[in-house]
């Protein structure tokens, strides 16, 4: 009994590490919270311009107080976006890399920052405030650490030779010129001069990274490997070929029609493309630069990882991961189909519950943008591919609307079945049957079961035709999207699901007739009179608690070009509005937990990754509620609304400006009422916009929509107004 | 009595709208509005006689109570006071012609309501409104010799207007308006009575008092 029990503990743990081990998580920010995310962006500013020079020239020292400013906010902006992680595996590995890179010049070293970026794109960027940012995209590419040595010394260069602030001006002095001379130089012709500054800026950068990167022992041979994969960053992460029987079983197979047969080769991007009108030159340019830079030089050990071997292969492997969900968040649907189909063919897959998990997500939103005819925001043509890829594009863009959402269901009901605890999972099949039964099949005996496809099914597969005849195999090719359910027609539910999807329909066909019945005049007087009632009665939520997320303030200037934004009065505002916020709930009696990037301190990085769920979240469900679509990460979100216990979201803000005067409107009191003629000659002129949306996170529904247009200044007291009235709608009980 | 019970009725609806916000929970205010206008078609407080030939300014005075009934809606119960004067020309009992200036006591009782304007992000009380109102007006002469003279008479009006709020409590108060005294403005001076010579002198001079007017007001937020 002992050795049993000692046989059951090992097993048991075996499990639990072996559980431990294939579970694929997203990366997220890790305490302590760094400066830069947690110090105001006007007093990074006001430190900022402590660098400008006293003796440089008026209007230079204007335009770089101007630049500074720009930047500050706008780094901030991305800072807070969610995107940046900080702390996390990554961006330590990452300052690892740095601190290698900048070893010999330990001043550099501390005042160089770098983070790791969700985003799916090759892209890795300097700041002039001596922050770096790495896409994930770029290192789900990478070879070796090398490499990203070299880029991280490229970006360092352009931080230490201030090409920021350089590009900025230059771009501000052409602009000027320009308008000085407006005959003298068309706009094609500034763009290229601007163009032509950043190309110089890109091939210093080049050269001074070099530099620094041959005073490391990484291998130098890897520069030329940065290049390559420049070349190749359009593509996915691996080129291997696309079978369209991924997606087939015993009896469900695709017509041969659907596979491309033949692809083009892909020799990446040309090196030597025209690029005049690019901020960045040819790869081929840059490539020969770097070979003459290198002539006559001798080197050292060469070594393709210094700080570990291990940790980037996993970071290398997190990164690729990341992706699929990445790209099921831009919408590329096809991308993230085929990154998780290429990491499911690797060797070893660490999680292909998340991977199979991405593609039904993907396969799902395909299906819902193309019943609402709006395919074309997220799919592309395969002629535009190159490589592998184009078999994947090829194959949806084949595919007809009634055949992707029979897909996809089956696909999201087999996933279902192996995970019945997956609440998304059921969700995503329950909203892809209701699609089918709307928009195509109505009835489970349009499909073939499992007897009917042992009697009549000839073949395994249309490749592969047996003796079969060539009208049956033309029929059994139409008729191909029957076999689709073989496997799961005879599961539990499966033929009630299509039953309680028709009454559901039938329902809503119901009330779409009584609507038809209608005429114009009278729907439109109907939604007139629920308009009239809302604006009179207001909401009546009924609520006690809700999380108020990013409480937001914009001042304007629309009087002038580009409605300037004024960053440091709205940084200012944004804090007072955030105070308002609070005040206001209170004197109503409702509580608010605020998740807001201005509130974070250095222990809350918790809170960060809160708000990066949350913020991502929401904008998917503004993007998606047209099609009436479930965002994804709905599960974590939940968790935070669990956390916080309430589902209501709030989104509150305000976005004011300073607008010209109306001679007209003068004239008009003038005439009418002369008093108030006087007071608006001597007051400013302001227009405001106040919005509040109230979501509930759990069913998706958008339950308050307030978006108040105020025709006047955005004081305090009409700000104050403004926010009782939103929290009493709230808080107020419906009869 | 039924005065008392004709303004509970009134009232009464305000409370039963509790979505009324007001200003920070503040729904009640007092304000007091100072009208202008022209003086045209009639002899003012200080003018002897006519003033077609003068230009001259007339005011009216008004105070009222106020409160928040919804989102968008603000009712209130005022009070209106002027002086200024008629002329009257008559024949005596001797059938000899007579002209004579009067100073003229105008009091009302006013109910109003207006209607804040909540697509241009009006909340009542503060920002643009629509103003409908009702008087009951009463106009006394006050030379002795029409003393028994009262003129009662109904008045409605129409304005629009702008309130906007300073130092959280106080507030200014811009606004047109126009309105309609009710009555008979026929005169035949040489067969009407004395009586109602003097009623439709009345009658005309208030009707042109109240016709278009502007105002200022300034009030403050009690609870």
């Amino acid at each position: 009994m002992r050795y049993i029990l000692c046989l059951v503990a090992t097993l048991w743990t075996g499990m639990v590490f072996a559980q431990h081990q294939n579970s694929f998580s997203p990366l997220v920010s890790v305490n302590p919270v760094p400066d830069d995310f947690v110090v105001p962006s006007g007093e990074k500013y006001q430190e900022e311009i402590k660098k400008i020079s006293c003796h440089a020239h008026h209007q230079s020292q204007t335009d770089q107080q101007k630049f500074y400013l720009e930047s500050c906010f706008v780094i901030d902006d991305l800072l807070h976006s969610g995107n940046v992680l900080f702390n996390d595996p990554l961006t330590i590995y990452l300052n690892k890399i740095k601190d290698v890179v900048l070893e010999t010049q330990p001043k550099i070293r501390d005042q160089i920052r770098v983070y790791a970026v969700r985003s799916p794109v090759v892209n890795a960027f300097a700041t002039n405030n001596g922050i770096i940012l790495v896409n994930m995209g770029l290192v789900a590419r990478l070879k070796n650490e090398a490499q990203m040595a070299f880029i991280l010394a490229h970006e360092i260069s352009h931080y230490t030779q201030d090409h920021a602030l350089h590009l900025y001006m230059d771009d501000v002095q052409t602009q000027r010129e320009r308008q000085k001379n407006p005959v003298g130089k068309d706009a094609n012709e500034t763009l290229l001069t601007e163009n032509k500054y950043s190309k110089e800026l890109e091939i210093s950068a080049d050269a001074e990274g070099l530099k620094m990167f041959l005073k490391t022992d990484y291998d130098i041979n890897e520069i030329d490997g940065v290049f390559d994969l420049l070349k190749y960053a359009h593509q996915p992460i691996t080129d291997i070929p696309f079978d369209t029987q991924f997606f087939e079983s015993t009896y469900f197979k695709f017509p041969n029609e659907y596979y491309l047969q033949e692809i083009e080769t892909s020799y990446g991007l040309n090196e030597h493309n025209e690029d005049s009108h690019s901020t960045h030159p040819s790869i081929g340019k840059r490539r020969e630069q770097m070979y003459d830079n290198l002539k006559g030089r001798t080197y050292r050990k060469l070594e393709d990882f210094l700080v570990s071997e291990q940790t980037f292969n996993k970071m290398k492997t997190q990164c690729q991961y990341e992706l699929s969900n990445l790209y099921l968040r831009e919408f590329n649907y096809y991308e993230s189909i085929y990154n998780s189909y290429v990491l499911l063919h690797q060797e070893s897959v660490m999680d292909d519950t998340y991977l199979k998990k991405n593609i039904a997500k993907a396969l799902y939103g395909l299906t819902k943008f193309r019943n609402k005819d709006r395919d074309h925001e997220t799919e592309g043509s395969f002629e535009n591919e190159d490589g592998e890829i184009q078999r994947l594009y090829y194959f949806f863009n084949h595919m007809k609307n009634n055949e992707l959402n029979v897909l996809a269901l089956q696909y999201a009901w087999k996933l279902m079945r192996t995970y019945p605890d997956d609440d998304e999972m059921k969700k995503i099949a329950n909203d892809l049957f209701q699609e089918m039964v709307d928009n195509h099949y109505e009835s489970e005996t349009e499909f073939y079961d499992k007897d009917h496809a042992e009697k009549y099914a000839p073949f395994n597969s249309f490749s592969q035709p047996s003796s079969t005849r060539k009208s049956d195999l033309k029929k059994f090719e139409r008729e191909f999207i029957k076999y689709a359910f073989v496997d799961i027609i005879k599961d539990r539910g499966f033929s009630e699901a299509f039953k309680v999807c028709k009454r559901k329909k039938d329902k809503n066909l119901k009330a779409d007739l009584m609507d038809q019945h209608k005429t114009a005049r009278q729907i439109r007087k109907e939604t007139k009179k629920k308009e009239r009632e809302l604006i009179k009665k207001g909401y009546a939520l009924g609520l006690d608690k809700v999380v108020v997320v990013n409480p937001y303030y914009m001042k304007m200037d629309f009087r002038k070009r580009d409605n300037q934004i004024d960053y440091l009065s709205s940084e200012m505002s944004e804090e007072q509005y955030t105070k308002w916020v609070e005040k206001n709930a209170k004197a109503v009696g409702l509580e608010t937990q605020m998740l807001s990037t201005n509130l974070v301190e250095y222990g809350e990085a918790e809170k960060m990754n809160e708000l990066m769920y949350v913020t991502e979240w929401f904008n998917q469900q503004l993007e998606l509620e047209e099609i009436k679509m479930r965002g994804f990460n709905q599960e974590r979100v939940i968790e935070i609304a669990d956390k916080y216990g309430t589902d209501h979201f709030l989104w509150t803000g305000i976005v004011s400006g300073r607008k010209k005067k109306s001679i007209m409107g003068f004239l008009t009191f003038l005439y009418l009422h002369p008093a108030y003629s006087a007071y608006y000659l001597t007051h400013p002129a302001y227009e405001s916009m106040f919005f509040s949306i109230i979501v509930n996170v759990r069913t998706g529904e958008m339950e308050m929509t307030k978006m108040n247009p105020l025709f006047e200044k955005d004081s305090k007291s009409v700000v104050n107004a403004h926010l009782y009235d939103t929290f009493l709608q709230i808080k107020k009980r419906p009869k | 009595m039924k005065y008392l019970y004709t303004l509970m009725f009134l009232f009464s609806f305000c409370l039963a709208n509790a979505q009324a916000p007001g200003y920070l929970g503040k729904k009640t205010f007092i304000e007091y509005d100072l009208f202008y206008m022209l003086a045209v078609g009639g002899p003012t407080t200080n003018n002897k006689m006519y003033a077609y030939d003068n230009l001259g300014i007339s005011y009216r005075h008004n105070f009222t109570l106020n409160h928040v009934v919804s989102r968008s809606g603000v009712i209130g119960l005022g009070f209106d006071f002027f002086n200024t004067g008629i002329g009257v020309d008559y024949r005596d009992s001797e059938d000899n012609f007579q002209s004579k200036f009067s100073k003229l006591k105008v009091t009302a009782i006013c109910l109003h309501y207006d209607k804040y304007f909540m697509k241009r992000g009006s909340l009542a009380p503060f920002g643009f409104y629509h103003h409908f109102e009702g008087k009951y007006i009463t106009g006394s002469a006050q030379e002795d010799a029409f003393k028994d003279v009262v003129h009662k008479t109904f008045y409605t009006g129409y304005g629009i207007g702008i309130k906007k709020i300073f130092k959280e409590k106080f507030f200014v108060n811009f606004s047109g308006q126009v309105g309609w005294t009710w009555g008979d403005r026929s005169l035949d001076t040489f067969n009407d009575s004395f009586e109602k010579n003097v009623q439709t002198r009345i009658n005309k001079r208030i009707y042109s008092h109240y016709i278009f007017e502007n105002n200022i007001g300034i009030g403050i937020l009690l609870f």
